[in-house]
């Protein structure tokens, strides 16, 4: 055995001869070495024998791959040369072709860097895996009632009573605030309370300024490198004093990077939380009484099952007490950083989140804009087929492989798709700008040039590439030579079905995202132009700030109300659209019951401000004193729940305030958005500004007008305020405006929808536009014959319809009931909602017909304006 | 007609000799003995390839044999074209030595 096997070459090499020297699969050559060898290693030994084999494969590897390379390129650039050819040749067909794909590309790269965005929220924090946000749940009469705050008290005594957890960060978002430097006045949104561990927990990485010390004192102030230079310009903004209105002087003690905007917190300014709690008197606090977020940071592999273990006893420690006079019962939540953004717990007072369901929006839309981009391309290359089988044909008989024309075919794909990727990443580069303003997100067009992001682009472009070049390549190189050259070729019966099924199939999602469309907007236009039980229009509702202003508003009210085109005036807190809610025990069948309505602060006309109807008793009264102390307006849905056959009367208590009394019942009216129905809602009266209650400080000045020359009321209204509050910039805006906005959410999703079914119709119809030319060129001898036999050019083209029409009707109807069940699903989120319009389905029906027939008779009419004879003369 | 090199001349040459045993091994071995150089597979390959695609060869397959692990010998044999070629390089380089002066090394001069 083993002396055999001494007497065989080396069999590793033997097979790299073989790929170098195949001899059409007989390997003689092999055999001569082979033979040799044989003689060699009976001359000189087996060893020598195997080394001149070896030596023999060596010298030939580099001469072969040398040459296999430079026929590649060879090839490489004759293939470039003939993709090249054919562009200029079929103008037309490749105008079509790069249009859609790079619609598509492009649609596809900002759609990946929205979800990239978004996927990455809070990431950016290197201890992120182990930062929880700790949240409320009060349970009220066994209802849990979720704060995503907690008591300022919760986050020291964790730490005290839980070694274990490494530390905690109390973090407090301020209202925009006016900063003064020098001449500079502005509202800051965006500046935060918090401890000084924020630096360390968090990752805030700071420029200047120590990270021990620079957020330990009152009143320092750490910015954002943007907002430093804002300020100071090129001056070093450390050690400088910025003044805070009604807050005081803040000193400037660090400068950190700006966060990425994918950030559940955005922070522009961090304030020192000893500024507001100066001497810890926040460890007094109940903690029943919510004020900013607590943020924990845990050690890894923390069991949050332990923790709750062994929260009984800090629950027996610390709420105990309070838990009678709130009557409700605490549970912390847990929640992780990243989890904070897509969480659905629907906490009160929560940060703005996003929505996972606009994610997967997203997600799926750029998938299909892929698929309908590559349906087309290979829509037009099996239809461009039948010019191109000749070619193929001759190249086949030239000696081409079916591989090798497969390959050349994807290439042509690939160059095609890369192209189209260098139009799409150019357009990107700049639309991004505008459509972040007109979708409302948050692209840094940086994201573009990042490594990542450049190689999915290209991943992209490969997959589109294969993608749309794999069908194509099997298909026409399976075409058989003699058929092609002969020219005998037709296309089968079975490839003009698929054809005809891609078309229609990209007419489905057009119809179905247009319907999509139009029902959404529908839907918008109904919420806002719907009866809300009160007159949104022409009512100014004007930011009151702080209190200077507030103790103005008496005699700036009564210098408004003498203006002829002043109905009435108004304070508020919040206002119609954003109210809160409270806690409030209410008179019941058997005693007092506790629960949590939607509650309105007003002042004294603010039902009439409103235009609002009292159904039953009265409207707040100046000339009943008790008002301001007891007065409490419901509306009717509060009576039905809780079935008052006598509303008036009803006793409605919380806390110190224990003798609020109904003195009236309003009609229904829609103080929130449409998404809701109408709940169980109280008023209450705001308390007169000289006793220092929470609920005395109004926030908003509502102003009735007659709708008349508005413009003059307000410039007549903003010279007023600036006589009253010279200091203090006049912030305004109209209530039904504000209403709106709370359907931007939708409106943004409408838009982003429609912009998606712009680009559905353009690829559809560039599709539909490549099968018409193809179809009306197939058929010029037909339409030539029928001309002869004395069919007119309208006949022909409505012939020629025919069959586009057919695609279009079952487009049509197979669309239709998929897009009403997405409506469905999305309609569902809104308590009330517009019926299905027949006639808008009928409408959209009708337009793809005709639009169809536009795009298709282009082709057809040219066709059948042809002189015959053109047509049938080269038989 | 174009003219055949040196070593195509010795390469059908030798594949006359060989007659019907004339295949890569026995075609370098003949040329290496009457050349008396060693010849590299690489270029015994290369030139009848040459000689093929040059109609001076045409090649067929043998039985496969044990000896070569199982594979056939690639024969080759001289054509029409070929025997021609070889015939007419013979008539050129007769002509060319008749007749010229007696040719020896003493003829030269410093």
């Amino acid at each position: 055995m083993r002396q055999k096997h001494m007497h065989e070459p080396p069999r590793l090499t033997e097979r790299l001869l073989k790929r170098i020297f195949p001899d059409n699969g007989t390997f003689t050559t092999i055999g001569d070495l082979e033979e040799v060898y044989h003689s060699i290693a009976e001359e000189k030994g087996p060893a020598k024998a195997r080394l001149w084999y070896r030596l023999q494969a060596f010298k030939s590897v580099f001469s072969y791959y040398k040459n296999q390379f430079f026929w590649s390129l060879v090839m490489f650039k004759n293939y470039l040369v003939f993709t090249s050819r054919l562009i200029k040749r079929d103008k037309f067909h490749y105008f079509l072709n790069f249009l859609g794909l790079s619609t598509g590309i492009a649609c596809c790269i900002i759609i990946m860097l929205f979800l990239r965005n978004e996927l990455t929220y809070d990431q950016h924090h290197e201890k992120a895996d182990r930062i929880h946000r700790i949240s409320s749940n009060y349970v009220t009469s066994g209802k849990p009632l979720l704060y995503a705050i907690t008591s300022p008290a919760l986050g020291p005594r964790l730490k005290e009573e839980y070694p274990e957890i490494d530390d905690f960060v109390r973090l407090v978002p301020l209202p925009e605030v006016l900063f003064i430097h020098g001449d500079k006045r502005l509202y800051q949104e965006r500046i935060v309370l918090a401890d000084p561990s924020i630096l360390k927990v968090f990752t805030h990485p700071l420029l200047q300024g120590n990270m021990e010390t620079c957020l330990k004192e009152p009143n320092s102030i750490v910015l954002t490198a943007t907002l430093a230079r804002r300020y100071f310009g090129e001056e070093n903004p450390m050690g400088k004093i910025i003044q805070v209105e009604n807050q005081g002087d803040f000193m400037i003690t660090g400068v950190i990077k700006d966060p990425p905007r994918n950030s559940h917190i955005p922070i522009e300014g961090i304030i020192s939380f000893s500024t507001w709690d100066t001497d810890q008197q926040s460890l007094n606090w109940s903690m029943y009484e919510v004020f900013g977020y607590t943020y924990v940071l845990l050690p890894e592999k923390y069991d949050i099952a332990a923790f709750y273990e062994k929260f009984p006893v800090f629950y027996e420690k610390y709420f105990k007490a309070d838990e009678e006079s709130y009557g409700q019962v605490y549970k912390p939540i847990f929640l992780k950083l990243k989890d904070i953004h897509y969480n659905t717990f629907g906490f009160r007072a929560e940060m703005p989140l996003g929505s996972r369901s606009y994610l997967y929006a997203f997600f799926f839309i750029g998938i299909f804009i892929l698929i309908l981009a590559c349906v087309n391309y290979v829509n037009m290359a099996t239809a461009r087929s039948s010019t191109r089988v000749r070619e193929i044909g001759m190249k086949k008989v030239l000696g081409s492989g079916k591989g090798d024309l497969g390959f050349q075919l994807l290439g042509e794909s690939l160059l095609v798709s890369f192209i189209a990727m260098i139009i799409a990443y150019g357009a990107v580069l700049l639309s991004l700008t505008p459509l972040n303003q007109r979708l409302g997100l948050n692209l840094e067009t940086g994201m573009l040039f990042n490594p990542i992001v450049i190689a999915v682009v290209l991943g992209l472009f490969l997959l589109i590439g294969i993608l749309s070049g794999i069908y194509p390549a099997f298909y026409l190189s399976a075409i058989r030579s003699v058929t092609a050259i002969s020219g005998g070729f037709s296309s089968g019966r079975t490839e003009g079905r698929i054809r005809r099924i891609l078309v229609a199939f990209q007419f489905v999602i057009s119809i179905g995202v247009v319907i999509i469309t139009l029902f959404m907007s529908r839907q918008i236009e109904f919420m806002r132009s719907r009866d809300l039980g009160f007159k949104k229009e022409s009512v100014v509702s004007i930011r009151l700030r702080d209190n200077d202003v507030v103790q103005k508003v008496p005699a700036f009210k009564q210098e408004l109300i003498q203006h002829p085109d002043v109905i009435s005036v108004a304070t508020g807190i919040g206002q119609p659209g954003n109210p809160n809610t409270g806690l409030y025990k209410f008179e019941g069948g058997d005693g007092m019951v506790d629960h949590n309505f939607w509650v309105l602060w007003a002042g004294f006309d603010f039902i009439q401000t409103l235009g609002a109807k009292i159904v039953e008793g009265r409207d707040f009264d100046p000339s009943f004193s008790t008002d301001r102390q007891k007065g409490i307006i419901v509306n009717e849905t509060l009576v039905r729940f809780m079935e008052w056959e006598n509303p008036i009367g009803k006793r409605i208590t919380q806390g110190t305030h224990t003798d609020g009394l109904v003195i009236g019942v309003v009609k229904d009216f829609h103080f929130a958005s449409l998404h809701n129905k109408i709940e169980p809602m109280l008023i209450r009266m705001i308390r007169s500004p000289d006793d220092n209650m929470p609920g005395s400080t109004p926030d908003r000045l509502m102003v009735r007008l007659k709708g008349q020359s508005l413009t003059n009321t307000m410039a007549w209204l903003e010279d007023r305020w600036n006589k009253f509050n010279p200091n203090r910039p006049f912030v305004f805006s109209f209530l039904d405006e504000s209403f709106d906005r709370l359907y931007d959410a939708d409106r943004r999703q409408n838009r982003l929808v429609k912009i998606f079914s712009y680009i559905c119709i353009i690829i559809s119809l560039l599709g539909l536009l490549g099968l018409s030319s193809f179809t009306s060129l197939r058929r010029t001898k037909e339409v030539a014959l029928r001309k002869v036999l004395g069919a007119s050019a309208t006949q022909i083209v409505l012939i020629m319809f025919r069959e586009i029409f057919f695609l279009i009707v079952v487009a049509i109807v197979v669309a239709i009931p998929i897009s009403l069940l997405f409506i469905d699903v999305w309609l569902e989120k809104f308590a009330y909602k517009t019926g299905i319009n027949p006639l808008l389905l009928a409408a959209t029906a009708i337009g793809a017909l005709v639009v169809a027939f536009l795009t298709a008779s282009y082709h057809s009419i040219k066709v059948a304006y042809t002189n015959p004879v053109d047509n049938l003369r080269y038989e | 007609m174009k003219l055949l090199s040196r070593p195509e001349e010795l390469f059908l040459l030798a594949i006359w000799r060989l007659q019907d045993n004339a295949y890569a091994v026995t075609i370098r071995d003949k040329v290496n003995k009457i050349t008396g150089k060693t010849w590299s597979f690489g270029a015994t390959f290369v030139t009848l390839e040459r000689l093929v695609q040059k109609r001076y060869l045409t090649s067929y397959l043998s039985e496969p044999m044990q000896k070569r692990g199982g594979r056939s010998k690639r024969m080759y044999q001289l054509t029409r074209v070929g025997i021609k070629a070889l015939l007419e390089i013979k008539k050129l380089q007769e002509s060319m030595w008749d007749d010229i002066p007696r040719l020896s090394m003493s003829a030269v001069k410093k």
